[in-house]
């Protein structure tokens, strides 16, 4: 059931709710924290599950969900809010999806198959938000060069899904914010 | 004894902390509450990251939803209090006209567990109240009493 998007119009600031999804550990949370302007809600607690207690340095998980927001230029307000990863926390992806203007899925490249999780946030999402307002970011990419952003376009392509993939590190704010500004451009060219 | 919960079937990998002795105890506790309570349909403790630890519920995958959704309104609960200014939430009450939904939290050595209790229209509040905060001091005295692995010799 495909949920009503916000309209968009030039002119006054304008507020767009804006999806981060995707596996756990890819990042959200701290994408969120890296470019909010005031203080994120967070809802993460310890870990406490098996496979879940071994990936290097994680501690925390997202339970609930990440809000943050913040200003893109002088026209839009952008409402950020981060999903749980896990699927056991699907029905979450459907609260947070209903509505949203567009999705950012965020892949952790050094996680076995990288491409078919990104593909499937895509398809959960599908019935919320359109393929033409999604981009996708991939972490990682530094230490685990393979797969390419190359072979991302390309197998994604396969599957029906062709959006934008560009690199990221979720704990800078600069390329957090590329992630965003490339969402709402796409947004921009969708209305001119 | 040292088994692994997380690979037992019909364990969660969750609380790996806990002992399966432990989770026995607790199921233990979670049929008692249950049969001593009028109205309730269930009763499922999970971790606070969403997994089943013990359960009354005979389908572990309605178990296991129940647990999920437990851990994130539990932890929902926790960001709008501090949000408020207010110190954690004692419990969470959902009332409608099929019964009570009752979620608590139950802080544990190995970290915090949620208790929830499904009701039908029959359930008294107070009662049901009263009830699960017993069967909550009893899950902390349960977890307490029972060394945890690594903090004792194992017997």
């Amino acid at each position: 059931m495909p949920s009503p998007a916000p309209a968009v119009s030039a002119g006054t600031s304008r507020d767009l709710k804006i999806v981060f999804t995707g596996p756990m550990g890819a990042g959200k949370t701290t994408a969120i924290r890296a470019i909010s302007d005031n203080e994120v809600l967070s809802t993460d607690v310890p870990i406490t599950g098996g496979a879940e207690l071994s990936m290097p340095g994680k501690t925390m998980t997202t339970v609930g969900l990440d809000y943050g927001e913040c200003r893109l230029g002088d026209q839009w307000v952008l409402k950020l809010f981060g999903t749980p990863g896990q699927e056991r926390f699907r029905f979450m992806w459907d609260i947070l999806g209903a509505g949203a203007f567009g999705l950012i899925v965020l892949a952790d490249n050094s996680q076995p198959d990288p491409v078919g999780e990104v593909a499937r946030y895509l398809k959960a999402f599908a019935p919320h938000v359109p393929a033409r307002r999604t981009v996708v970011g991939v972490g990682r990419l530094d230490t685990h060069p393979s797969p390419g952003i190359v072979d991302y376009c390309e197998q994604l392509g396969a599957l029906g899904y062709n959006p934008p993939v560009l690199e990221v590190d979720v704990r800078r704010d600069a390329d957090v914010r590329l992630l965003l500004s490339v969402l709402v451009s796409m947004a921009e060219i969708e209305h001119e | 004894m040292s088994s692994s919960i997380g690979s037992t079937p019909g364990f969660s990998s969750a609380g790996t902390a806990l002992r399966l002795v432990t989770i026995a105890q607790l199921a233990e506790l979670l049929g008692e509450l249950q049969r001593g309570t009028p109205g309730i349909l269930s009763a499922t403790l999970a971790s606070a990251d969403g997994f089943t630890v013990a359960s009354t519920l005979s389908d572990s995958q309605d178990a296991d939803r129940l647990s999920a959704m437990s851990g994130s309104l539990s932890a929902l609960a926790g960001a709008m209090t501090r949000e408020a200014g207010h110190s954690a939430p004692e419990r969470l009450i959902l009332e409608s006209g099929s019964g009570h939904i009752v979620s608590m939290n139950v802080p544990v050595p190995s970290g915090d567990l949620v208790l929830t209790v499904v009701t039908n229209e029959s359930s008294l509040l107070g009662k049901l109240l009263w009830s699960c905060r017993n069967t909550a001091d009893q899950v902390v005295a349960a977890c307490v009493a029972t060394p945890q692995p690594g903090s004792a010799p194992s017997l």
